[in-house]
């Protein structure tokens, strides 16, 4: 996986969706067709900034190198969390965006308890729109 | 001296006694096989060693049919597995070897009661929060 642009800009609103590329098969659970908890559970290399989300389904797969499909969720819904979660715009990429304030499951007992948590929240909060790898269409192709 | 020779189809094969059987029943072999499976794949992956860890910590999950609907994934360098019943949710969280966490949850519409086992290393306390989790 490749390391999104950095730079938090303002709160997004929450009449917004955004989508999460699943990044590994256990992000979704295929035959039910749900969202799984691993989706929103962060890396060590996302603490600078947040999770990565896309404002659309192309800047939500944009820094991986593959995905097992992507999921749907609104800024509403994470906002209406009491966890204190806000996503705020990348200043680098006008359709990428991160979910802030996320707990890091490895600092301690409590911040893992936390993080499967609001994972569990957030991901019954989430709908998926494919299990399969997304590829957004190429442009500007010659006709 | 008098020597019999038998054919060898009256030898008897070797069968394990049904005491060992029961040790390995599918629901183990199936966990076990799905815990090398997510070891081989992806990056980081979980060390050798908590791959052990997470075996000999299924192992002692009493009763065995328990093992039947858990979902056992990696996370990182972590294994994380899974199970879900009703309104009720429990993850045993293995980091790396001889730690393992339990974090349980039950929900009642909206209202949402978690919980983390501090210092719950004893593999054998999983089989109690999973009779907690089926009852």
């Amino acid at each position: 996986m490749g390391a999104a642009p950095g730079r938090l800009g303002d709160i997004l609103p929450d009449d917004v969706h955004v989508f999460r590329a699943f990044a590994e098969k256990s992000y979704r659970h295929r035959k039910r067709k749900e969202v799984r908890y691993f989706a929103y559970l962060l890396r060590e290399e996302d603490i600078e900034d947040g999770l990565s989300v896309g404002l659309t389904p192309e800047a939500a797969v944009r820094y991986l190198t593959t995905n097992e499909g992507y999921c749907k969720i609104s800024v509403g819904a994470i906002h209406g969390l009491p966890h204190g979660l806000q996503v705020r715009r990348d200043l680098e990429d006008n359709e990428h965006a991160y979910i802030c304030n996320l707990p890091l499951r490895t600092t301690s007992e409590v911040e893992l308890g936390k993080a499967i948590n609001i994972g569990n929240r957030l991901a019954e909060k989430s709908v998926v729109i494919t299990c399969d790898p997304y590829i957004p269409d190429a442009k500007n192709l010659p006709r | 001296m008098v020597c019999v020779t038998r054919p060898l189809t009256n030898v008897r094969p070797y069968v394990s006694s049904k005491e060992t059987r029961e040790l390995f029943p599918a629901s183990i072999e199936a966990a076990f096989n799905r815990i090398e499976e997510i070891s081989k794949s992806g990056s980081p992956r979980p060390p050798v060693e908590t791959v052990e860890w997470a075996k000999r910590v299924l192992l002692r999950v009493l009763p065995r049919h328990f093992l039947l609907g858990a979902e056992i994934d990696a996370f990182e360098r972590e294994i994380h597995v899974n199970w879900k019943h009703g309104n009720k949710r429990v993850t045993v969280f293995l980091p790396s070897p001889n730690r393992l966490k339990i974090y349980v949850e039950r929900t009642d519409g909206d209202k949402v009661q978690h919980d983390l086992f501090k210092n719950a290393d004893d593999p054998w306390a999983v089989s109690g929060v999973l009779k907690w989790m089926f009852s």
